[in-house]
């Protein structure tokens, strides 16, 4: 667990080095402050007409970026920290500290999933913040949280999933390219053919709107977490194996 | 006493037959054993099957006793490594490469102490917050080196550690591997093309050719009767690969020449 612990500081310490991670967060923040700022003046030049509910942004926003700017982040950085590494040589010095390949590509893997739930948790503070400023309560803060969390587990199959297709795929570019193909063609599949949606893990990225406003049905939760877990299982062994064999 | 490396019937493949064949080798602490050989003989499939970067098709690695594909943390805690290039981030300045390899290695309060050890055992601490996508060659060898030295380790391997490197650098690594053996009893891997830099800083060598070692002996040994390890070298490749190619298609240039 000591080394895990060091292999993960390090992976995470590699990410924060990088610049545009920041800028990316500095754009989630500034999309949260522009969407506010339409919906007080949508709402002010229809003299309240138009108005979303309290809290329609915390919500509102979970959806776009669950959907697509936290994958994209999920895939950036699954690539800084797997193809690209492998293509300009530096994860040999991942490979070469006494760490095994299992804890290191668990630990590349924690890494990413940590970022992008920073990215989450940053997006539920920005937009609660923005909220009480204008009126919204504390108690609807605490409903919007358990939405956030729930989007947790779907994030951690997608960051497994990244990783396989970095096991699968030579080169960054193309592995961020296929990333996004893979993804985006598993979410139109699933939004078209609804018999399909259940099976496909990206079904559920946003699948707080399926509690909002009604206490969470843990038993018909239990399914649908196992479903979840078994891609999690999958894809973590087919990417590990892949990686185990590969020569650096 | 258990050998610091053991390398038995080990066998690794590309396609189109290139790599190394039932290579046995083994390395006592306190041993500088240099890998000679030309380009594509074996040396870097030999240190990377050591280093764990890629997996022999057959035969059996140990590190002080432990099985690198069994015991793989064990095995590698007091190995320091520099294959090929260094891999370095270049994003990152020269302490934080350090830092990050130091980190699986000891506590986090001696991290830093540890780090500016081995960028002064380099001559590189005034650079220690410099990018090193910007260092030199020279500069990367070296850090190169100053991570495989991390934690003063017990069983060292230095591919082509003089590539990029000036005289000096050159001498400083020479010195820093006699020390480490000497004084130290550390083992030391080193492989080269470079038959006269072998011949300074080994205490043995390994003579490698088309994947397969066709000698290994003591220096003493290879550079009896006033022989250099060159004319050592020489002589059990050309008596391994006795056909003669022509350097003019057709002519064999024996005695051509002379009408």
């Amino acid at each position: 667990m000591k080394r895990f612990n060091a292999a993960l500081r390090g992976e995470l310490i590699k990410l924060a080095a990088r610049k545009k991670y920041i800028i990316f967060l500095l754009i989630e923040v500034l999309i949260c402050a522009f969407s506010m700022l339409v919906q007080a003046l949508l709402s002010r030049f229809s003299d309240g007409f138009i108005r979303t509910g309290t809290f329609g942004l915390t919500f509102g926003l979970l959806g776009f970026f669950i959907r697509f700017f936290i994958p994209l982040i999920v895939f950036m950085a699954m690539c800084d920290l797997f193809s690209s590494e492998a293509h300009d040589g530096s994860l040999r010095a991942s490979l070469l500290r006494p760490v095994s390949r299992f804890k290191l590509y668990l630990a590349k893997c924690t890494a990413v999933f940590i970022t992008a739930t920073l990215y989450l948790a940053a997006l539920f503070a920005v937009t609660v913040t923005l909220e009480l400023f204008t009126g919204g309560s504390l108690r609807t803060a605490w409903t919007g949280l358990w939405s956030y969390a729930l989007d947790v587990l779907p994030l951690a199959v997608l960051v497994l999933m990244a990783a396989l297709v970095c096991q699968l795929v030579p080169g960054p570019t193309l592995s961020m390219l296929v990333s996004i193909v893979v993804y985006m063609g598993l979410v139109i599949v699933g939004t078209f053919f609804s018999q399909l949606g259940g099976i496909l893990f990206t079904s559920y990225s946003s699948w707080h709107n399926l509690w909002i406003g009604a206490p969470l049905p843990f038993m018909a939760l239990l399914p649908k977490i196992a479903l979840l877990v078994g891609y999690s299982t999958v894809m973590l062994m087919g990417g590990y194996l892949l990686f185990d064999r590969k020569d650096f | 006493m258990t050998p610091a490396l053991e390398m038995t019937r080990m066998t690794k493949l590309y396609s189109g037959g290139r790599g190394v064949r039932n290579v046995s080798l083994s390395l006592m602490p306190g041993d500088v054993c240099g890998l000679l050989g030309p380009s594509g003989s074996g040396k870097t499939t030999i240190m990377k099957v050591a280093a764990g970067l890629i997996r022999a098709d057959d035969g059996e690695v140990r590190i002080f006793g432990a099985d690198i594909l069994r015991n793989y943390e064990a095995a590698y805690e007091k190995v320091g490594c520099l294959i090929e290039a260094p891999a370095l981030y270049g994003h990152l300045s020269a302490l934080k490469n350090l830092r990050l390899a130091a980190l699986t290695r000891m506590p986090r309060a001696e991290v830093d102490d540890e780090c500016m050890r081995v960028l002064r055992l380099v001559h590189l601490e005034r650079y220690s917050t410099d990018r090193t996508s910007r260092f030199s060659l020279g500069m990367r060898q070296r850090l190169g080196v100053a991570l495989a030295m991390l934690s003063g380790p017990e069983l060292l391997m230095l591919d082509e550690p003089a590539n990029g490197l000036d005289i000096e650098g050159m001498v400083e690594i020479r010195e820093i591997i006699r020390e480490l053996a000497e004084k130290y009893r550390r083992a030391v891997l080193v492989s080269s093309h470079l038959a006269s830099e072998l011949e300074k800083t080994c205490t043995r060598v390994v003579v490698l050719h088309d994947g397969e070692i066709l000698a290994d002996v003591s220096m003493e040994e290879a550079l009896s009767g006033g022989a250099s390890l060159e004319d050592f070298y020489l002589e059990h490749v050309r008596r391994h690969s006795s056909a003669h190619t022509p350097l003019i298609p057709g002519q064999d240039g024996r005695g051509e020449g002379a009408q």
